[in-house]
């Protein structure tokens, strides 16, 4: 069928430069068609219309700025190529862990948790049951100076644990059998703010700060072992919307926590218990 | 250093070689991936596989197409795979909270584009057309348009051929071009 923007006789109708518009656009015609499509675009204003679309398309997909690449991106190639090299980990993003805890693996640590969970009856959920049985993670030097600056607080303990900064994808896929969330955003609007890969004593782990405006929240995620240390602070069960899980309080400040068989999930904020903080822990349990 | 030197550094396994080469070409693979991701982590982490896999496998590189068609090649099926395991966890989240009635955060990135996100710029109109393209169709668009790869570039990135490309790229221009003329209608009406 001829178009009624076709041209004379051997020349190109819009039928015909239809499926070419876009080849003339990206500069793909060989010398021949180009003049054909340019001797049918000086008469059919249909199909310039339509060139114009291809061009505005194309000029918006066309980048305004430079990419400014983070300047971690090349340690952890070399790192993950050293690794590589050496038969270890394809991408190590955290320090290898000490001989000593070889044995210690997440799946070990989870058997463990699973063997006293059920053979001791201390399923940290368990409405009877005592308190969860956390790692031997000692929680008193993020909880000391918390009133006086949680940052600092949070950092030091971070420090404690040789933790590094990473992405989500690779907090993942450090402690991967670990069952957590890490959203950008939490419910009352706090945002992600820095992940961390945390080594417990050989046992991966992750911790996260998130704010809303200048309010600070963190939530750490670890597999559950054996004993935490609160330094002066005490422990108590508690109930948090529909799970059941004990809590620290220091000042304002209350450390949350609920474990099951594979991970234990804190939150350390100062949320009310009862309307803010049952939403933000269940964004950070697993699906 | 020439390309083919710097290439045959690398397969000597020359560091200082390999950072050359990613330095060439990082800002390219970088931007295609955050692109396609629109998240500065995942984009991180891709681009951080790219080059470990290029540079552990970069004896296969055989120099008949340029080092970095090579390095979008890879860079796109890391992509490629990575977003459609996405695309099911995302699948999996959603079932989950419908089953659950779960009150979760928004998941979705808060990183743009990098287009220029007021209302009513193209740009900004063309990222949120472009977010509904399929990752195929987003990719082929930006490597074209945003890297700049030519036909026969994109064959050899997409592993076909560059027929298949010209019709692959108009299939997707025209997706492009109907959600765009959809969105402006609809703020017409309003």
């Amino acid at each position: 069928m001829v178009s009624p923007f076709s041209l004379e006789a051997n020349t190109m109708t819009c039928d015909t430069v239809k499926n070419k518009l876009g080849l003339f656009v990206d500069a793909e015609l060989n010398p021949d068609e180009c003049a054909k499509v340019r001797e049918h675009l000086a008469s059919c204003t249909a199909c310039c219309f339509e060139v114009e679309n291809l061009r505005a398309i194309a000029e918006a997909l066309q980048p305004t700025e430079a990419t400014v690449v983070p300047e971690s991106l090349w340690p952890s190639i070399e790192a993950g190529l050293g690794a590589a090299s050496s038969g270890n980990a394809r991408v190590p993003t955290v320090a290898p862990r000490p001989r000593v805890f070889r044995l210690l693996t997440p799946t070990w640590i989870a058997a463990a948790a699973f063997v006293l969970a059920i053979g001791l009856g201390i399923w940290g959920i368990s409405p009877s049951g005592p308190k969860a049985r956390a790692a031997p993670i000692d929680f008193s030097v993020l909880l000391e100076e918390l009133d006086l600056d949680p940052r600092q607080a949070f950092r030091n303990f971070l420090e404690t644990y040789n933790a590094k900064p990473g992405s989500r994808t690779q907090a993942k896929r450090y402690a991967r059998r670990l069952n957590f969330a890490l959203p950008e955003s939490l419910p009352g609007g706090f945002r992600l703010d820095e992940v961390y890969l945390v080594n417990f004593g050989g046992a991966p782990g992750v911790a996260a700060s998130y704010f809303r405006g200048e309010e600070f929240l963190a939530a750490i995620f670890h597999p559950p072992v054996h004993e935490s240390s609160y330094g002066t602070h005490e422990d108590y069960d508690c109930v948090v919307g529909k799970h059941r899980g004990h809590k620290v309080q220091a000042g304002e400040w209350k450390l949350v926590h609920v474990t099951d068989a594979t991970t234990c999930r804190c939150v350390l904020s100062r949320l009310d218990e009862t309307t803010e903080l049952p939403p933000v822990l269940a964004a950070v349990l697993p699906e | 250093l020439n390309e083919s030197e710097l290439i045959q550094r690398c397969k000597a396994g020359d560091r200082q070689a390999q950072k050359d080469l990613y330095e060439r070409s990082v800002s390219r693979i970088y931007g295609l991936l955050l692109k396609l991701t629109a998240n500065e982590h995942d984009a991180l982490d891709l681009a951080q596989d790219t080059y470990i896999r290029a540079f552990q496998r970069i004896d296969q590189f055989d120099q008949n197409s340029a080092i970095t068609t090579w390095l979008y090649r890879i860079a796109y099926n890391e992509a490629l795979q990575f977003l459609k395991a996405e695309a099911r966890r995302k699948r999996k989240t959603e079932m989950f909270v419908q089953r659950t009635g779960y009150l979760r955060a928004d998941e979705s990135s808060s990183t743009s584009r990098g287009f220029d996100d007021e209302p009513g710029n193209i740009r900004a109109e063309m990222a949120t057309a472009l977010s509904s393209l399929s990752t195929d169709e987003q990719a082929i668009l930006l490597l074209r348009y945003h890297e700049g790869l030519d036909y026969r570039q994109l064959a050899e990135v997409l592993e076909c051929s560059p027929g298949t490309v010209a019709s692959r790229l108009n299939r997707a221009r025209g997706r492009l071009g109907t959600i765009l003329e959809k969105r402006h209608r609809t703020l017409e009406e309003r």
